[in-house]
């Protein structure tokens, strides 16, 4: 009885352990995601012009999960709902963001980056996408450098931490 | 007329929906203009609504929307189109574009605050230009013909619908189907949409949308093979020069040119080689007349030289 009550809390902290750790090593990735959809969004609009609700869809498709949801909301709102993009963008922003692992800052950066869609001409386009690269590289070495220091870190305190606990209900 | 809507600030449309039936399907202009009432022109004039009640203010707001609307919230697909100043949407409709312009040593760079909006329904008037086909057609072909007409008297709506004749065909009369080339410089006749034209033009047509005319009728010329060649609005002395080149090339070619009467046309420097080369057969002037408030049409259809054949009025809608 002991020994299986204590295999579950052993278990239960390991797993809590895991799910911390895989949040800073989903974070950076997430970042690098969102990257490469902004430099195939800027390559649409400088070369192609493609308008925004093209550019949804098309990556929707394109990039792997879970950004690509972020785009299949983004595109039926704009589409089936026929919202206007900032206002589509915002809910959309709010809709996908329980799903990832980013944080209060990458958040910012896109919210602000979405109010400059469309809004200007290819040029002007292309520096705000830039900026908002710009921004997410700072980012994402911020996440990478948390991640080398807490994702072992979490793992092992996972364990140990069930480890602790059975030990002095023993 | 659902095309447009959608586009339209929430209290415009519902004027126009409001609009009686019979005055909604002569609408032609919708025009909006920044902190001044809607305008709408039905068959030439201004409409007011009949219990006297304002018209809605456009707002700067709304102005904003409206062009944010037209780009589909990606106001960078719109760079060609702001500096031509007019965009072409879904069903041919055309929207004139004012407001402030920035410039780069000279020229026009792009309209920047766009707070003059002119709508222009596109009506394609399907079988208007049938009372000219016995003038214009002859011995299995069909003329070099001109159409001369001040703006607004319906040159390009006729020229259309040459356009869709010569590439139809007429069954009845034993007019064959010809292969169809229009160099549409600014997308009126055949009104494309990412180059797919909105109006009916038959199914032997080719459009060259967008492209200068003189360039654009040596392109066709050389790579589509068309037998017979549509161009609006011919001016220019390079305009000059292609129609040379294709009328000596065999290919049929229908113009339209600007002018009042076929005299004041030989006046102009560009256009006067042509006429004295012969090298159109027919010439069609159009003037615009009314019938009891209804907007209509005078043909007048004159030969090689300039004699009067005939003479055709006719109610436009």
């Amino acid at each position: 009885m002991k020994i299986i009550g204590s295999l579950f809390i052993l278990f239960a902290s390991t797993a809590a352990g895991l799910i911390l750790a895989r949040r800073f090593r989903d974070r950076p990735r997430e970042i690098r995601q969102w990257r490469s959809a902004l430099q195939s969004i800027e390559a649409e609009i400088i070369y192609g012009r493609v308008p925004v609700d093209q550019l949804a869809e098309d990556l929707s498709k394109q990039i792997p999960s879970p950004l690509n949801y972020f785009f299949t909301l983004l595109s039926t709102q704009l589409r089936k709902k026929g919202l206007p993009l900032q206002e589509a963008w915002l809910n959309s922003v709010e809709q996908f963001w329980p799903r990832t692992a980013m944080k209060i800052p990458e958040k910012e950066i896109i919210l602000q980056f979405g109010t400059t869609l469309g809004t200007e001409d290819a040029e002007n386009q292309k520096k705000h996408i830039q900026l908002a690269l710009a921004h997410l590289e700072r980012e994402e070495s911020d996440a990478r450098q948390s991640q080398k220091s807490n994702e072992k870190m979490m793992r092992s305190l996972g364990f140990l931490t069930g480890v602790l606990v059975i030990l002095l209900f023993i | 007329m659902n095309e447009i809507l959608p586009y339209l600030p929430e209290p415009f449309q519902q004027i126009i929906l409001r609009m009686p039936e019979k005055e909604r399907s002569m609408l032609e202009e919708i025009r909006c203009r920044t902190g001044r009432p809607l305008e709408l022109i039905v068959s030439g004039n201004q409409w007011l609504p009949s219990d006297n009640s304002r018209m809605p203010i456009f707002s700067r707001e709304q102005a904003r929307e409206l062009l944010q609307k037209i780009g589909k919230y990606s106001l960078y697909t719109l760079e060609e189109e702001l500096k031509r100043g007019y965009v072409t949407i879904q069903g041919g409709h055309r929207i004139g574009l004012a407001g402030r312009v920035i410039t780069e040593r000279g020229h026009v760079l792009r309209l920047r605050d766009v707070t003059f909006f002119n709508i222009r329904l596109a009506k394609q008037k399907i079988g208007a230009a049938l009372p000219l086909v016995p003038f214009l057609y002859n011995r299995r072909r069909w003329f070099n013909t001109l159409l001369i007409g001040a703006p607004q008297t319906g040159k390009t709506t006729m020229l259309r619908d040459l356009a869709r004749l010569v590439s139809e065909g007429i069954a009845e009369r034993y007019i064959v189907s010809r292969k169809t080339a229009i160099v549409d410089e600014r997308s009126e006749i055949a009104g494309c949409v990412n180059g797919v034209p909105q109006n009916r033009l038959g199914a032997r047509t080719d459009v060259m949308d967008a492209c200068p005319k003189a360039e654009g009728m040596m392109m066709m010329i050389r790579s589509m093979s068309p037998e017979v060649l549509i161009v609006d609005e011919i001016g220019g002395l390079e305009d000059t020069a292609a129609l040379f080149e294709a009328l000596n090339a065999g290919v049929t070619v229908m113009a339209t040119a600007h002018g009042f009467t076929f005299d004041q046309l030989t006046q102009r420097p560009s256009i006067r080689p042509l006429i004295d080369a012969k090298l159109f057969d027919r010439f069609v002037v159009l003037s615009r007349r009314s019938y009891s408030n209804q907007a209509g049409c005078r043909l007048t259809i004159l030969d090689q030289l300039g004699r009067k054949m005939s003479a055709t009025e006719g109610v436009w809608q």
